[in-house]
């Protein structure tokens, strides 16, 4: 098999193995890069580490986590890192919770359970839109 | 000397000596009496309270004006009438209530009782205070009667909305436990459809029943939550047997490894309470207790009682509870366990029963230094069987 460069790199803020496994496969087989914390804290902390060196196309991130909540994360996202889609994918189908989140700027509202498909094209079009905006390769 | 006008006997004036001095005594005297019986009659009346009171064959021997209208009969007094024709008070409520209303003295520092009835769709409370009424032998009883219908419906609108948010917070709890693992099924079938290994197609099935199970642990615990068990009837329990029953319950599991247990119990008085209930308690005090100490450390139940509560504490060695959590840990679902260990529901179940009980939990901990679940229950409320019949 041909060795390709990773199509993007995705963030994973999730804090339940049993939706990292299956989006980890998912991602992966699709040809992305994966890294994955399991709170807001440690998302936070990723990339406060090297911002150059981390450079995320796209965050996907859940809202109910223990110690510092999604909700948190993103406001930090949106203000640290304008540039970086992020696609929420939550448990609970909340409407005006979403469109608060629109209104921050967060690209994409998932309810889980979502299929491979609808998956993959929405991480498929932020990445795309974040290679429009970026400078990197 | 001069004599005085009236000499005054239990705040009544008394007629004055002397013949003439008598009739213009008698006179004012009675004047008196009438102004006196006016402004009395004016101050009862003016009161925005029913005021009723009834000798001990339960007549009515007074009723104020603001009583004849609430509850009166058209063009016929309310006095001489039997209290239970006027108002709908059950006769053994008001039996039970008056029992130890002391017969005669002041009301001060005596706790009045209280009741509420129903009437042409308002609500009424009345308080019950003692009186002694000048040459009367028998006991006689009197009533305050407020309307207390708007207190009432504001009281249930608060408790509706208390129970809205608060199945706001189960169905968000409940969606976002069930979709993980629902997520985790539906993507891993996606992903076996798509497999050729066998041995990683196995593994991916066996992921799905783990993820399975828990949806099913989820529904469980939350059916548990949201109904007790029904058809379960009060009895009389012996708290320091149930204590024993639960840790027995718990101990079974594999998980419980080798950790000590220590027992010191008070002599308690009976409980008539849910069995099961006061045992879901317990199961779920110790089972945390045991999951915080991961099969190694000292479990200590104890029980005491206090004047008007008995005290029961579940106290472990374990791993503690970080201060920013301790307020969190009775919310539903809120948990630091993994999936399918724990749901987040177990403390939030303790709470529900215990106050329904009209009983307390309180919890003492520090992070890496154990932790101690104390559950006071109030003997008086809980102790007698029929003191308890009105809880449901
Ligand atoms: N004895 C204890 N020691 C340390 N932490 C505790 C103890 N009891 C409860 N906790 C903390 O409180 C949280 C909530 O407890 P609760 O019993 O409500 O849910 P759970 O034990 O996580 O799940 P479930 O009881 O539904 O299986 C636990 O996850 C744990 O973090
Ligand atoms: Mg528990």
């Amino acid at each position: 098999m041909e060795c390709h460069r990773p199509r993007g790199r995705i963030l994973m803020v999730e804090d339940e193995e049993q939706v990292r496994k299956p989006i980890r496969l998912n991602l992966t087989k699709a040809g992305y890069e994966v890294l994955e914390v399991s709170n807001g804290a440690e998302a936070i902390m990723v990339m406060e580490a090297d911002a150059d060196a981390v450079m995320i196309d796209t965050i996907l991130c859940d809202i109910r986590m223990p110690r510092a909540s999604g909700l948190e994360a993103i406001t930090y996202f949106r203000e640290h890192y304008p540039s970086v889609p992020i696609v929420v994918l939550t448990g609970y189908p909340d409407v005006e919770l979403a469109a608060s989140l629109m209104k921050q700027g967060v690209l994409d509202y998932l309810t889980k359970p979502v299929t491979r498909e609808e998956l993959l094209t929405v991480i498929e079009r932020c990445v795309d839109q974040h290679g429009l905006f970026s400078t990197h390769q | 000397m001069e004599t005085p006008l009236f000499t005054m006997r239990y705040g009544i004036p008394l007629p004055p000596q002397g013949a003439t001095a008598q009739r213009e005594g008698c006179k004012q005297a009675e004047q008196a009496l009438w102004r006196a019986y006016h402004e009395t009659e004016k101050i009862l009346a003016s009161l925005p309270s029913s005021i009723l009171i009834v000798n001990g064959e339960h007549q009515i021997i007074y009723a104020n004006a603001v009583a004849s209208h609430h509850f009166g009969f058209e063009n016929c007094p309310l006095v001489g009438h039997s209290l239970f024709e006027v108002l709908p008070i059950p006769p053994d409520q008001w039996n039970r209530l008056t029992v130890d209303v002391p017969s005669s003295g002041s009301p001060a520092g005596h706790p009045l009782h209280d009741g509420e009835f129903e009437t042409h769709k308002r609500v009424y409370q009345y308080r019950l205070f003692p009186v002694a009424l000048y040459g009367a032998d028998e006991a006689q009883t009197g009533l305050v009667i407020s309307d207390i219908t708007e207190q009432k419906q504001l009281q249930d609108q608060l408790i509706q909305a208390e129970k809205l948010s608060s199945i706001g917070t189960l169905v968000s709890g409940m969606a976002h436990e069930i979709n993980n693992p629902m997520y985790g099924i539906l993507a891993m079938a996606e992903i076996i459809l798509e497999e050729t290994d066998p041995e990683k197609i196995k593994e991916y099935a066996h992921d799905i029943v783990e993820y399975s199970k828990h949806v099913a642990a989820v529904v469980r615990s939350f059916a548990c939550y949201a109904r007790p068990a029904s058809g379960d009837q009060k009895m009389e329990i012996d708290l320091n047997e149930r204590l024993i029953e639960a840790l027995k319950m718990v101990a079974r599991n594999p998980q419980f490894g080798d950790i000590k247990v220590v027992k010191d119990f008070a002599a308690l008085p009976p409980l008539w309470v849910r069995r099961s209930e006061i045992d879901q308690v317990f199961v779920n005090l110790i089972s945390n207790a045991a999951q915080a100490m991961a099969g190694h450390g000292c479990l200590t139940l104890t029980t005491r009682l206090d004047t008007d509560r008995i005290a029961a504490s579940v106290s472990d060695t374990g791993s503690g509870i970080p201060k920013a959590n301790l307020t969190r840990i009775f919310d539903p679902f809120f948990t630091t366990k993994d999936p399918g260990v724990g749901t987040g529901l177990g403390l939030s179940i303790v709470f529900k029963i215990v106050s329904k009980y009209e009983g307390t939990v309180s919890v003492d901990s520090e992070e890496g230094k154990g932790a101690t679940f104390t559950v006071h229950l109030p003997v008086m409320k809980l102790g007698r069987k029929e003191a308890h019949d009105g809880v449901p």
